[in-house]
């Protein structure tokens, strides 16, 4: 749960840091969006029956690292801080916490092959 | 005594399950959720509508009304936000109908309510990143709206497996998915 509300936090805090910290334009709207869509994977995977849905964060972390140098937004503080949460996100995305319930055989049973 | 009280908990939990998903404690919560964005986004609606004269803006000040009469927000015949505010409802009704049972004995109604929850829920998301990026402007309650649908996606998901479960141990014991979408009496009382 805990590795679910920091990545929740550091989500939202992509969406408030380029206001605080100056971000030029390009690199404002890349926070924005993967901000957003890093705390709506965190949210979704905090329920135990979908918390798979965490490893999309495993990407999304990965492109705050590479994307300054795709989109060519290389200013100090918009680098240095989309890298550093983008190695938290990948880092706590991995965490799979404790697991209570059980669901049959899960997802993987619902599109298993039809054998008898 | 004990044994009885935990039979009843659970006969009508899934095959292989901890827990109903169809129970009201696991559905109440989520139409409560689903009650406050629909109460926020029909309060927006009234000021596109023009029934209120201004929205109540309390952190960011001139973005709502910069938001709520954007281009975006007004590409449709039907202000957004109302739209917003009528998906909350279908949300709602799609939450209420049925019983404990119904995971089985109505497929469809769990699977409407999936879709519901999950599509609306991702483009509640969408018009939220839209904003910054296209209007340079945020909107406190359109933020409140947006954080419902995104809260509302991950607890709604199990009755969905649930369900998808049934359907599909149902045509591998060689009943019809329509039967079985549609909680056909045969296959309900012949299946687990």
């Amino acid at each position: 749960m805990w590795a679910r509300i920091i990545n929740t936090m550091i989500g939202i805090w992509m969406m408030i840091a380029p206001g605080i910290l100056n971000y030029k334009k390009a690199a404002s709207n890349n926070a924005y969006i993967t901000g957003a869509l890093i705390a709506t994977v965190a949210v979704i995977s905090m329920a135990e029956s979908v918390r798979d849905v965490r490893i999309a964060n495993r990407y999304l972390g990965a492109w705050l690292i590479i994307a300054p140098w795709i989109l060519t937004f290389q200013t100090g503080m918009s680098v240095l801080n989309d890298t550093l949460a983008g190695l938290a996100v990948i880092f706590l995305s991995m965490v799979k916490g404790t697991i209570k319930e059980k669901f049959g055989g899960g997802w993987k049973s619902v599109f298993k092959p039809d054998i008898h | 005594m004990e044994n009885n009280i935990h039979v009843s908990k659970h006969q009508f939990s899934p095959p292989g399950w901890t827990y109903n998903p169809s129970a009201w404690s696991q559905r109440i919560p989520l139409l409560i959720i689903a009650f406050v964005g629909m109460v926020t986004a029909g309060y927006l609606s009234l000021y596109q509508f023009k029934i209120i004269d201004d929205v109540w803006e309390p952190f960011f000040g001139n973005g709502s009304r910069k938001i709520l009469n954007s281009p975006v927000s007004t590409l449709l015949p039907v202000p957004d936000a109302a739209l917003g505010a009528f998906s909350y409802l279908l949300d709602i009704v799609a939450g209420i109908i049925g019983g404990v049972y119904r995971w089985k004995t109505m497929p469809w109604i769990v699977i409407v309510f999936g879709l519901f929850v999950g599509p609306f829920g991702a483009i509640s998301i969408l018009l939220v990143v839209l904003q910054p990026v296209m209007f340079n402007a945020w909107c406190t309650f359109c933020l409140i709206s947006a954080t419902c649908s995104v809260i509302m996606i991950g607890p709604a998901m199990d009755e969905l497996l649930a369900s998808l479960q049934f359907i599909s141990k149902s045509k591998r014991a060689g009943y019809s998915v329509w039967k079985a979408f549609w909680g056909n009496k045969d296959v309900v009382n012949n299946m687990q």
